[in-house]
């Protein structure tokens, strides 16, 4: 039996991938590319934003010619994100490996979840996205088909999502017209997933930041938001290191782990990522005023 | 008793014969009648068994023949098989296997106990699907197995 603490990065990163990936299905409708390349912090990803192309006529130039002007891309600077965690030898002498791991897994997927969520969240204001519908304190349907007749003349590409405040979540699901409708009603009335609505897909974040600017969610095509992460480039003599690649998207983790000299052991989940505007017509901010 | 009365005895015994002739003839020749009836159902049963017997016959001689074939084939596939464990070696030499002594299939298998879960898992290629699957299906082993 492989006994050996060497082993405990490879378990850890594993751990913290399989949750974290379940934190943020958000990420699975905005442009991202997640790079398994080891870099530092400030190194540029170019994200393509997934867009949509016209079908032009043949004509005397062939097939020369591009006709995918709405395929662009972003370029992003990552910063270099960690979570850390101090356990003395005898904490684990005392509460075991499953106390160990469960405590570093949870701990680091929700950090690094609420920073991959706060970068996104940080992107959505006034200046890189002028377009925004006052919805008010309280959210309903009928504003969500406004703002879906919108982000359709913007010609906003699907499939689209919402990340909406709590608060927000609430009010649909109390909104008659989504839980009276037969279909969708019982559903949302039994596990509160609202699924699908007015085309979006609709993400709650308990932390939304305001931005200083009433923000209260926001409503967006897959070409709005760029995201991008990398594995750090570590090597610190005599600590052990182990990344963590989900085999699906690439999303990529890495811990390191090392005794201090004061006798700490330290383990460490990290990661490189960022964060930039795309289109900016693909995304609708809801304000509370 | 006169000529006369002696004659008289005489005809009446001769009608009473008479008459007992009669009945037996009667009898006889219902007995004759019945026994041709008889006779010709014997006969009919007789002809319809001895055609059951001919198609019985007949299949039986099929069935022989069929036997021939299927022995015949049966020595074929006898001629032509390769044991499990010959094919097994033929195709690890294909793929550059050292041929082993004891088929791994015919040793003892390992307790669920025995298996190097840690190991195991970190054997399989970072990024792999096959790696998450491991990390999913066996995590409690692989924690408890870190330190």
């Amino acid at each position: 039996m492989a006994n050996s603490i060497t082993a405990a990065p490879a378990v850890l990163a594993e751990g913290v991938l399989s949750t974290l990936k379940n934190k943020l299905p958000v990420l699975s409708g905005i442009s991202t590319v997640f790079s398994t390349r080891p870099g530092t912090a400030g190194m540029s990803i170019q994200v393509p934003l997934i867009g949509v192309s016209t079908a032009s006529s043949f004509g005397a130039s062939g097939y020369l010619t591009g006709d995918d002007a709405t395929v662009t891309s972003s370029t992003i600077s990552l910063g270099h994100y960690k979570v850390s965690s101090r356990f003395t030898p005898s904490n684990l002498r005392e509460y075991g490996s499953q106390f160990f791991v469960n405590n570093f897994v949870n701990t680091a997927s929700i950090a690094l979840a609420q920073k991959v969520m706060d970068l996104i969240n940080a992107q959505v204001t006034a200046a890189n996205y002028s377009v925004s519908s006052t919805t008010g304190t309280n959210l309903t349907y009928a504003e969500l088909v406004t703002v879906q007749n919108t982000l359709d003349d913007a010609k906003a590409p699907s499939p689209r999502y919402s990340v909406l405040k709590s608060s927000y979540i609430a009010d649909l699901r109390q909104d008659t017209q989504i839980v009276g409708n037969n279909v969708l009603g019982a559903q949302i009335i039994r596990d509160g997933d609202l699924g699908i609505i007015a085309g979006a897909r609709v993400y709650q974040f308990a932390n939304l930041a305001t931005n200083s600017e009433n923000l209260a969610g926001w409503v967006a095509g897959p070409d709005a938001i760029a995201f991008a992460t990398a594995l750090p480039e570590t090597d610190i003599p005599g600590w052990e290191v182990a990344n963590a690649i989900d085999a699906d998207t690439g999303l990529g983790v890495q811990v390191i782990m090392g005794q201090e000299q004061s006798g700490y052991l330290n383990v460490t989940c990290t990661l490189l990522a960022g964060c930039s505007v795309g289109r900016a017509s693909s995304l609708v901010r809801l304000k509370t005023a | 008793m006169t000529i006369e009365e002696q004659l008289n005895d005489a005809l009446a015994a001769s009608v009473t014969l008479a008459v007992e002739r009669d009945d037996l003839r009667a009898t006889v020749e219902k007995l004759t009648v019945g026994a041709a009836d008889e006779l010709t159902a014997i006969k009919a049963e007789v002809s319809a068994k001895d055609a059951r017997n001919a198609e019985l016959t007949a299949a039986v001689d099929g069935l022989a023949a069929d036997n021939v074939t299927l022995k015949a084939l049966v020595a074929e596939l006898q001629a032509g098989k390769v044991s499990a464990s010959k094919e097994a070696a033929k195709i690890a030499a294909s793929v550059g296997v050292s041929p082993v002594q004891i088929s791994p299939a015919d040793a003892e298998k390992a307790s669920p106990e025995a298996v190097d879960h840690v190991a195991a898992f970190l054997a399989l290629p970072v990024g792999s699907v096959e790696r998450s699957a491991y990390f999913k299906a066996h995590k409690t082993v692989i924690v408890q197995g870190i330190f």
